[in-house]
């Protein structure tokens, strides 16, 4: 009998006992030297996808030892990256490339969460009270937390005066607008890993009239190995140069005909849409950049107009024949890794 | 018309360890879905990701009535009101609860300002500060209707749960007539307002486990004494539940969530005061 995710879950919790270990499946992890990215959510847009959707928005863990850098907090993020294994306090730094709902939705719970997260000790010497998470993002990324934490005002001196957190919530929470220029710029380091970043809103966009957000790549290294995550309206040449010798490129994508589709449900004008399509990354120009920048593996992900996981068979096809349409020529084209949902549909 | 009850939701606190049950479960809440219309119990973290594996979008959403402000039962309320709105749902979506809920409504379009902006330059949609509308209510008072329409009734009790402004609900439709304790210490009695209806959603904690925890996690005694005082034990579940002679009761926001805790072990503690049919909420059981 075919089991969809909801009789799954049903199950799996109807099996507590074993619930830890039916819960662990591995997630679809894609090898990157030292670097491992976990994809946590593939769905990107304003949109959820609809009822009975299974992919979150979008969210990229790349760990590297015991230390986790999160990119991307659309909706459902922090589930996710539950379910994948990994509790909050092993995060270094939480990354969103431009402040649109598929990256944010989450992102202050998750200062919320992460803050609130086993740190009850009231105790201004402990090593709990020394635990920080440098939020990056675009200008306004800092508007967007400070605002949140005058919302939660109460709820925050509750928890910190009267609950014992520690440090201060704005201690712990440190957000930060990274106004990088063009070129790639170190914008973190913590222990081993060192984070890069680059502007990459792209001049078509800014010259048509449309409100394209201020968006940022990250390039994300640790060793000799290193992860470029590239949004989904980018400059193409500057992304080459802040992805080149990568071993993995992390690209946001656009499904042209579901975007489109998806903009006229929400009733953009035909203007509107010409304008927003020429600003967005399709599979087949991901392809050229990941093979400019010299990528051995590129990974299609935050997929605009992600459709139910149902209706995923036809999708990753349809990516991979794109693909191959603008790379015939061996050697020419980088190995391709169409993001799944996660978790992966039980059958 | 029929009603649905779904637990989208199970978890209880802001521990989000395997330890706590994390893993398995989402954040507190319940989603009544009557006639196609959803009204949503609390919101807690990652309930939005629940309300769509439940066959559900925001865009369905009519009302969200908030127990209480700590997070638990907040995290997904703002991502669940810009979805709502992003999806094109009008008319706009009331938010009911005791205070700070005004100020948290009236604070919400300064945090997501950059991304609906945009929003609104792509697509004719009115603006974001108009879609969300507050109805807080003032605590103190007994048993007062919050809610009325064509489809629910729903009335809050004030309940002690320390620093924050909390209650419980009694929602009532055609065909159900549902009572959620929100979080409360043992200082409520809510067997009066619970009386006569079809079933009792009430939080629970196993104090002994989690205070082990929390002990070895080296939580200030002020964090150990909220959990004791301000949550509720299986036994009053249970003796709340006979005194107020409801068929179902349904044991949610579990303090630990863990596998480890089971079913059969929760069922246990509450045998000894409490004949009636218990449930132990897990997420998308439907009650
Ligand atoms: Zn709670
Ligand atoms: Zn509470």
């Amino acid at each position: 009998m075919p089991m969809d995710r909801r009789t799954f879950l049903r199950s799996t919790a109807a099996t507590a006992a074993a619930g830890i270990a039916a819960g662990h499946l591995p997630p679809p992890a894609l090898a990157a030297g030292r670097l491992r990215v976990v994809l946590l959510g593939t769905l990107a847009g304003d949109g959820l996808g609809g009822a009975g959707n299974e992919r979150t928005g979008t969210a990229i863990a790349v760990e590297h030892g015991g230390d986790v850098v999160l990119v991307g907090c659309g909706f459902g993020s922090i589930r996710r990256l539950l379910e994948a294994g990994i509790e909050t306090s092993r995060l270094r730094a939480a990354l969103v490339t431009r402040l649109t709902f598929d990256q944010t939705a989450d992102l202050a719970s998750l200062a919320m969460g992460a803050w609130s997260n086993g740190s009850n000790n009231g105790d201004p010497a402990s090593p709990a009270a020394r635990r920080r998470l440098p939020i990056l993002g675009p200008a306004g990324t800092q508007a967007h937390l400070l605002a949140y934490a005058r919302q939660e005002a109460l709820t925050i001196d509750d928890q910190y005066r009267v609950l014992k957190q520690v440090p201060a919530f704005d201690v712990f929470a440190r957000p930060r607008d990274v106004t990088a220029s063009a070129v790639r710029r170190r914008v973190l380091r913590d222990g081993t890993v060192e984070v890069a970043a680059a502007r990459l809103v792209d001049p078509r966009s800014v010259s048509s009239g449309v409100v394209v957000p201020e968006a940022l790549g990250y390039r994300i290294a640790a060793g000799s190995s290193a992860v470029a995550i590239i949004g989904p309206c980018a400059h193409r040449d500057r992304a080459v140069a802040l992805a080149r010798g990568a071993d993995t490129v992390v690209c946001e994508v656009v499904d042209v005909e579901g975007a489109r589709r998806a903009a006229r449900a929400l009733g953009s004008s035909r203007a509107q849409i010409a304008a927003m399509q020429r600003t967005w990354t399709t599979p087949a120009e991901a392809a050229d950049l990941a093979a400019r920048a010299g990528a051995g593996t590129l990974v299609l992900a935050g997929l605009v107009a992600g459709r139910r996981a149902g209706h995923r068979p036809p999708l990753a096809p349809r990516y991979r024949r794109l693909h191959r349409t603008r790379h015939r020529g061996p050697g020419s084209s980088p190995r391709l890794n169409v993001a799944a949902a996660w978790p992966p549909p039980v059958r | 018309m029929s009603t649905r009850v779904i637990v989208l939701g199970s978890l209880g606190g802001q521990s989000y360890t395997d330890v706590s049950g994390a893993r398995l479960r989402a954040g507190t809440s319940v989603a009544f879905v009557v006639d196609g219309a959803v009204y949503l119990v609390d919101c807690g973290l990652g309930s939005l990701a629940r309300l769509l594996e439940a066959g559900l979008t925001p865009a369905d959403v009519r009302a969200v009535l908030v127990t209480h402000h700590h997070a638990d039962h907040t995290a997904d309320l703002g991502a669940l009101l810009v979805h709502a709105w992003s999806a094109g749902r009008r008319p706009e979506v009331r938010v009911h609860g005791p205070a700070p809920t005004a100020s948290w409504v009236r604070a919400l379009p300064d945090v997501h300002r950059v991304a609906t902006d945009r929003a609104v330059a792509h697509a004719t949609r009115p603006a974001f500060s108009a879609f969300v509308r507050a109805e807080e209510f003032a605590t103190g008072g007994d048993a007062a209707v919050v809610l009325r329409d064509d489809r629910v009734e729903v009335r809050a009790l004030t309940v002690d749960h320390g620093g924050l402004p909390s209650v419980a609900y009694r929602v009532r439709t055609a065909d159900r007539d549902v009572v959620l304790s929100g979080d409360t210490g043992g200082k409520t009695d809510l067997a009066g307002f619970a009386a006569g209806a079809d079933t009792l959603m009430h939080e629970v904690i196993d104090f002994p486990l989690a205070e082990r925890v929390l002990r070895a996690q080296g939580a200030a005694e002020e964090f150990i004494g909220h959990q004791r005082d301000d949550h509720s034990p299986p036994e009053v579940c249970g003796a709340t539940a006979t005194r107020a002679g409801v068929r179902t009761l349904v044991l949610y926001h579990l303090i630990p969530g863990t596998p480890g805790v089971t079913d059969t072990a929760w069922r246990a503690k509450v045998a000894p005061s409490f004949a009636g049919r218990v449930l132990v909420a897990r997420d998308l059981l439907e009650v």
